[in-house]
């Protein structure tokens, strides 16, 4: 073995495959777990199932990976029908919540689990060096920490060259540095290979930072698809809107033309929008103190350091903003005036 | 890895057909079975091969196994077996080449049931050093061993097992009628310790022998065996008269190697095959007129002997009604 | 296309071409005709025959086009064969048996195959035949002896009434004593029914509570009281059981916590056991005429070694773990007969202990408590087994998580590990209830009157009678597992999971270790006792009477006890690896796959352990005298009876293994394209080491010395050790009795070295393979 610690430039992945749900249902019992989920994960790209705990992901993605049975509907990778095989007869691998790391076996041993019968040992040895354990191989998985136990998690599903490799919230036994950094490279490494992989997590900054697309999901159905940009800027209702970042959903009239927080008037237009009584999804950081417009009272104050976070009542509803902090906090009870961008705004569908 | 376990799990042997093999029970003392089945292979050139088992599971086996029968004999236990076991068809009454022989008394009392293979008379082996500690005086009769002076110091067999203790009761409903029997009875059931009640006949004499009990009840043949042996016990009769066995030696019905049997029943029944039980302490009267009687044996002539009515005690149905219930009656009973 | 597709039918060709289908008496592979020469007579064999040719040339197609007719071929021909085999009812030879169990595995894939099941191949085929054999060697076995109780013709109440209102049954009413146990028993069910409606009424609980509160108190204390002050063996089997079983689980807990968690020297403990120990071989050796005169000299230099080495060992601090290993098991590997008759040598009226060392004359100590001190002393080690597997996988972080906030070692104890151990508590709870329930050597050596015994007796006078005792056995035994997974409920106790860590496990609170260490040194004395009067009885001359050094006993195991000893060795290690190999995927199919059946297989596995073996023995014979499963008299129905019979215990240790395993380690083997098969290997069996350990040894030291389930199965060509050394026993040949029964203690011994090496080098080679 020739150790160099440069990692090796990955070929594109040519098995790339998609994957499709088409009506796909999953009950235990009398509770639906997954309520005909429809998704499509086009080849090379990494797919975020994100939502609170209990709301199907979890479900969707052990479908995928053929340890749940699907109760109704159709699941196809690479456009073959595999609703009906098996876990061991799907072309898929996962990285577990728990790493799921065999604790008798080596580092280099689990890795290798999966290529004894194709034996082909070079591949795990080379898969370690992907993940930068190249020299680990013999140390036994409860001599490593939680970050490099997650990397051997990775190469041992890496190795296998799936079509589609799972991730079940893999970054959640992890300090908040350590998981920046391992999402990082995970995405990294997904990229480079050119993988499809499908990704569950409930923490909506990893998702937003990792996916080319996010699923979001609740109470076992699909709210939304689409990429972390539309999600976060026109999300298909208010659950998204609340669940992705931190979101003002304001009472407001609009004629087409106008959009009328109480008394304070703005020129905005949003094709297809509704007209009438809407709700408008205004983010944070597209409000800022001004002399004029919507007027309100703090009602709270916190410094967070960079910023500082409002909690200000006004007549459309309370509003949350975090501008950059100065040296003085606004004490409860000031009265302010707020200002909208207008690229900032987004009328919720009806 | 399969076929290996194929050859060596069901090639089992079988003995069927080869000349002169045979399997037999043993329902006599298992070394005694050995050298009648040495003697018979030096003999004849034949397997006999045979099986260690108490009268009441020779019973047992041969009825679960009626359909298809294993063995081709049943040697040794008591009468009341082999003629349970002729009324239920399960054995076959043959008449052997030396019928003439055996001593008429034997043939009378059996009838056609069975062969007598030998004889015993039921008595106590008592342990005097036990009895001397305690001040106590030997039993010299059955209402003795229901005598609260002999607390926890008496044994017998579980009738449920044992041709011994169904002899003891038959012997003990002939003398004092069935009510009296029992209650009688249930003053022994008083005395016996916890663990008194012991599986093979010759268990009581065993643990006189060894001191957990003074007095055991058992085949006199049995206590002298023990005597014998270097233990501190004597066989005593009763008084008022006891039973005797006859230990039998009958054909089972259908046997795998057919007319074997038979000739291993005449085989049993020489003298010069008697005579070997005493070499293993089976102090038993054997049933050919002209075998020699072994010195120890006790003698038959010396002792008060009831007309044990072996046809009537022998019925399966009585035998069961009996035991069931000293089993539902004695067995149970709380001691005081 | 996986070469199992191919094999199976290729097997059953082989089967149905070349070996022969029927045969003339016991011996299998007699030269029987063959099932192609039976087809000419028998053309519906045709119909196996087609249906192999057809699942083999199906096989060569794809998986959606060759399932379904796959699935039809193969049903058909296995329903064919197997009526074909039951209805002729004729001995059937491995041809037959083959072809039938080939078609059945083919079923099996192509269920899976289909998607009709949500299983893989192995697991569905497996299931099938594990089916299939529960069905032929428990269920079947069990319903023709069980038919006795309902009558030959139908349901008869008779026999049930007769044994049921039976004092040798249950009486609650001693005529012979002056109180009344009936209105005893009728107080404390009132008391215990006011007890409940008070403490309902006290905690203020609803209505329907308060009554059923109140109803189950007033049963639970009548119940007791009734047990307590009656009489009968249905009495003495539940009181013995509750017993026997809470004091071997309690010991079984306190040893196994010892082994893994004890740091202080067991040393100072080893004074009193070694000197008596060397006491005893001085006045062995002090016995024989020419050292007769030199006793006190060979005494005392017995006791000096012993406290010289008692005092090397305190030196070199060892802890008890080392001696646990031996002590806490040596008693499984002995017949019930040498406990039962060492301890009438040790505790009856002669006794070593009550009438030489207490100066007692009694014989209290035999019969029931007896019975109970035996079974103690033969059951703590089974559960000892369960348990020590649970405790040793414990996980470390959990108590090092509960130390660092603040928990003392008690509370560790007590919150931490008690309900970690809790499911394991209640499996080895479970099994040693039923053992002592279902035993039957020891009470039939040390006497009183006993359920298992009352089947026995009642075998022989009134079969009926036989079955209702097997019945109630079977009932309480049944009750006692529902009772067991009321309690356990559906709580998770997952320690193993892919996370790995390497917490240091907390010591034992100080008090509770010296405790311990006591109980254990009594039990090393008590264990000590026995085995040295055994090996004491077969150096002298009459055990217990004329202690005189002989070899003579040794001698004469050569003459005719050896070949049985050999043949019994045989049956031992060949029934036991078809226990571990179905313990491990019976367990692995009941604990981690839902299948239509589960349940079945799940209580259908433990009912041949659940019934006295002689039941499970007398069922044998009646199943399998005749008909297409004749095998009685060959050594097959041996270890037969041993593989089901044995199995439920491998079963209950690995589920209780796998049930602290987390399942995401063998979804992992699965997402890397492992079949179930090959997670069963690579994965499950490394991390149940210790269960299959236990599985292994229980099964090989059941098989060597039960006695009850085959006191009915053996025949003159396959006898077994413990009835050779009853039948020494009963001709008062004891010398020779305890030397074949040393002997085979030794070799059990040795035997249980070697397969605790070589299945700890199982998993070595595992990692030792470096790929």
């Amino acid at each position: 073995m020739t150790a160099t610690q440069s990692r090796p430039t990955a070929t594109p992945n040519s098995q790339a495959a998609p994957v499709k749900l088409e009506g796909v249902t999953k009950r235990f019992g009398k509770t639906t777990a997954v309520q005909s989920a429809n998704l499509e994960v086009e080849p090379g790209t990494l797919v975020t199932l994100l939502g609170p705990s209990g709301c199907g992901k979890t479900t969707i993605l052990r479908m995928i990976a053929g340890l749940e049975t699907i109760t109704e509907g159709k699941l196809s990778i690479d456009h073959e029908d595999v609703t009906q095989l098996s876990a061991a007869q799907r072309d898929v691998t996962m990285v577990f919540q728990s790493y799921a790391l065999f604790p008798h076996l080596s580092v280099l041993e689990n890795v290798a689990y999966g290529l004894r019968v194709a034996r082909r040992p070079d591949a795990a040895e080379e898969a370690l060096k992907l993940v930068g354990l190249s020299g680990y191989a013999s140390r036994a998985p409860s001599q490593l920490s939680g970050g490099q136990q997650q990397r051997v998690a990775l190469a041992r599903a890496l190795v296998m060259k799936p079509k589609v490799l799972l991730f079940d919230e893999p970054l959640s036994n992890l300090d908040a540095k350590l998981r920046r950094q391992m999402r990082n490279e995970i995405r990294a490494i997904q990229q480079n290979l050119g993988i499809t992989a499908v990704y569950v997590t409930h923490d909506q900054a990893e998702a937003l930072a990792i996916s080319d697309v996010v699923v979001v999901m609740s109470a076992g159905r699909i709210e939304q698809i689409g990429t972390p940009e539309d999600l976060y800027r026109r999300p298909a209702n208010a659950f998204v809107a609340d669940f992705i970042g931190e979101a003002n959903l304001l009472r407001a009239t609009y004629d087409g033309q106008q959009l009328g927080f109480g008394h304070v008037t703005l020129p905005y237009t949003q094709p297809g929008a509704p007209t009438g009584e809407v709700r408008v999804l205004v983010r944070p950081e597209s409000i800022s103190f001004s002399d004029t417009g919507l007027a309100g009272r703090i009602t709270s104050g916190a410094y967070l350091g960079a910023m500082t976070e409002y909690t200000i009542d006004t007549e459309a509803g309370d509003v949350l903003i975090a501008p950059p902090s100065e040296s003085t906090i606004l004490p409860n009870g000031s009265d302010v005036h707020l200002d909208f961008r207008s690229n900032g705004l987004y009328i919720l569908p009806a | 890895m399969q076929r290996f376990l194929t050859l060596t799990l069901f090639a089992t042997a079988a003995t069927a057909g080869a000349q002169g093999n045979l399997t037999f029970v043993c329902g006599a003392q298992a070394d005694w079975c050995q050298v009648v089945a040495n003697a018979y292979k030096k003999e004849t050139g034949g397997e006999a091969k045979f099986l260690r088992l108490s009268a009441g599971e020779s019973l047992a086996r041969l009825r679960a196994e009626k359909a298809n029968p294993g063995f081709d004999v049943l040697f040794g236990g008591t009468g009341d077996v082999h003629e349970a076991g002729t009324k239920e068809k399960l054995l076959t009454y043959y008449k052997p080449k030396a019928w003439n022989e055996l001593y008429p008394a034997l043939r009378k009392q059996v009838k056609d049931a069975y062969i007598p293979l030998y004889t015993g008379a039921l008595g106590f082996a008592v342990n005097d050093t036990v009895l001397k500690k305690r001040n106590l005086a030997a039993p010299a009769d059955w209402p003795d061993l229901g005598d609260p002076r002999y607390k926890g110091l008496v044994a017998m067999p579980n009738p449920n097992t044992s041709g011994t203790a169904y002899t003891m009761i038959t012997t003990l409903v002939q003398i004092y009628g069935e009510d009296g029997a029992f209650d009688l009875l249930k003053k022994i059931h008083n005395n016996v310790p916890r663990n008194g009640y012991t599986r093979p006949g010759s268990g009581a004499a065993f643990l006189a022998a060894r001191g957990e009990v003074a007095v055991g009840v058992t085949f006199m043949h049995d206590a002298v065996a023990q005597n014998v042996r270097g233990f501190p016990v004597r066989a005593v009769a009763p008084r008022a008269g006891t039973g005797t066995e006859i230990g039998g030696v009958s054909l089972v019905t259908d046997g795998p190697n057919g007319a074997v049997g038979k000739q291993f029943i005449d085989f049993v029944l020489k003298p010069e095959t008697q005579k070997l039980a005493e070499t293993v302490e089976s102090f038993q009267i054997q049933s050919n007129s002209k075998t020699p009687v072994a010195a120890a044996s006790p003698k038959l002539d010396k002792i008060k002997l009831i007309d044990y009515d072996f046809a009537k005690w022998g019925d399966s149905a009585t035998r069961a009604r009996i035991i069931s219930r000293w089993t539902k009656e004695v067995f149970p009973l709380p001691r005081r | 296309m996986q070469p199992a597709l191919l094999l199976w039918p290729l097997l059953g060709l082989l089967a149905f071409c070349v070996l022969p289908w029927a045969r003339e008496g016991r011996a299998f592979l007699a030269g029987g005709p063959s099932g192609l020469s039976l087809l000419e007579t028998l053309p519906v064999l045709w119909v196996p025959l087609i249906a192999l040719i057809a699942t083999l040339g199906l096989s060569f197609l794809g998986r959606a086009a060759r399932a379904p007719p796959t699935l039809i071929a193969a049903l058909a021909g296995f329903l064919v064969t197997a009526f074909f085999i039951v209805f002729r009812n004729e001995p059937a030879d491995l041809g037959a048996l083959i072809t039938a169990l080939a078609l059945l595995s083919v079923t099996g894939m192509a269920l899976s195959d289909t998607g009709m099941i949500k299983a893989d191949r192995f697991i569905a085929s497996s299931t099938l035949w594990v089916g299939l054999f529960l069905i032929l060697f428990v269920m079947f076995p069990l319903y023709k002896v069980l038919r006795g109780a309902f009558g030959e013709t139908g349901f008869s109440l008779e026999a049930f009434r007769s044994v049921l209102t039976s004092p040798a049954f249950f009486v609650l009413e001693n005529e012979t004593t002056a109180r009344s146990e009936a209105t005893l028993a009728l107080i404390a069910t009132v008391v215990g029914g006011v007890a409940g409606l008070g403490l309902s009424l006290w905690r203020r609980r609803p209505v329907w509570a308060t009554v059923r509160n109140t109803v189950l108190a007033a049963l639970g204390v009548g119940i007791f009281a009734a047990m307590y002050f009656g009489f009968g063996s249905l009495r003495n089997s539940v009181l013995l059981s509750v017993s026997v079983a809470a004091v071997c689980t309690a010991l079984a807990l306190g040893f196994a916590l010892l082994g893994t968690r004890s740091r202080a020297s067991f040393g100072p403990y080893l004074f009193v056991p070694l000197a008596l120990a060397g006491y005893a071989i001085g006045s062995l050796a002090s016995s024989t005429p020419q050292t007769a005169g030199l006793g006190i000299l060979f005494k005392a230099a017995g006791v000096l070694a012993a406290v010289g080495l008692a005092w090397w060992l305190t030196r070199r601090r060892i802890t008890a773990s080392k001696l646990l290993g031996v002590f806490s098991l040596l008693p499984i590997i002995t017949p019930p007969f040498v406990i039962g008759f060492a301890l009438i040598f040790l505790l009856g009226r002669q006794g070593l202990i009550t009438k030489d060392i207490l100066g007692l004359d009694t014989d209290a100590l035999l019969g029931p408590l007896g019975v109970g001190i035996a079974q103690t002393l033969a059951f703590t080690p089974i559960a000892y087994l369960v348990l020590v597997g649970v405790v040793k996988s414990l996980n470390g972080t959990l108590e090092e998580a509960a130390v660092t906030l603040g928990a003392s070692r008690w509370h560790v104890l007590k919150t931490v590990i008690w309900p970690l151990v809790r499911p394991g508590l209640a499996n080895a709870f479970l099994l040693t209830i039923i053992e002592s329930l279902t035993d039957f050597g020891n009470p039939f050596v040390m006497g009183g009157s006993f359920l298992a015994t009352e089947v026995y007796f009642a075998v022989e006078f009134n079969p009926a009678e036989a079955s209702v005792y097997g019945t109630v056995l079977l009932a309480l035994s049944v009750s006692a597992i529902l009772a067991q997974q009321a309690w356990l409920g559906r709580t998770s106790f997952t320690t193993i999971t892919g996370k790995p860590a390497a917490g240091m496990v907390t010591p034992l609170p100080p008090v509770l270790e010296r405790v311990l260490l006591f109980v254990f040194m009594v039990w090393v004395l008590f264990v000590g006792a026995v085995y040295g009067s055994m090996f004491f009885g077969a150096l002298v001359k009459l055990w217990g009477f004329d202690n005189t050094f002989t070899t003579e006993h040794i001698l004469n195991l050569s003459v005719g006890s050896l070949g049985v000893f050999f043949n019994t060795l045989k049956i031992a290690a060949i029934s036991s690896l078809p226990v571990l190999v179905l313990s491990v995927v019976i367990a692995y199919l009941i604990t981690r796959q839902k299948f239509f059946g589960r349940g079945f297989i799940e209580l259908g596995s433990l009912l041949s352990f659940a019934v006295p073996g002689t039941v499970i023995g007398i069922g044998y014979i009646l199943a399998l005298n005749s008909g297409f499963a004749y095998m009685t008299g060959t050594m097959l129905i041996l270890i037969v009876a041993f593989i089901f019979r044995n199995m439920p215990v491998g079963i209950r240790s690995a589920v209780a293994n796998l049930r602290q395993i987390d399942p995401a380690l063998e979804e992992a083997s699965t997402t890397l394209r492992a079949g179930s098969l090959t997670t069963l290997w690579r994965v499950v069996m490394p991390l149940i080491r210790p269960a299959l350990i236990s599985a292994l040894i229980f099964a090989f030291v059941r098989a060597m010395t039960a006695i009850s389930q085959i006191i009915f199965l053996i025949s003159p060509d396959h006898k077994v050790v413990t009835s050779e050394v009853l039948s020494m026993v009963e001709r008062g040949q004891l010398g020779d009795a305890a030397a074949l029964s040393a002997l085979l203690v030794f070799t059990l011994a040795v035997v249980i070295a070697l397969m605790t090496w070589g299945v700890g080098r199982m998993g070595g080679s595992q990692a030792g393979v470096s790929v």
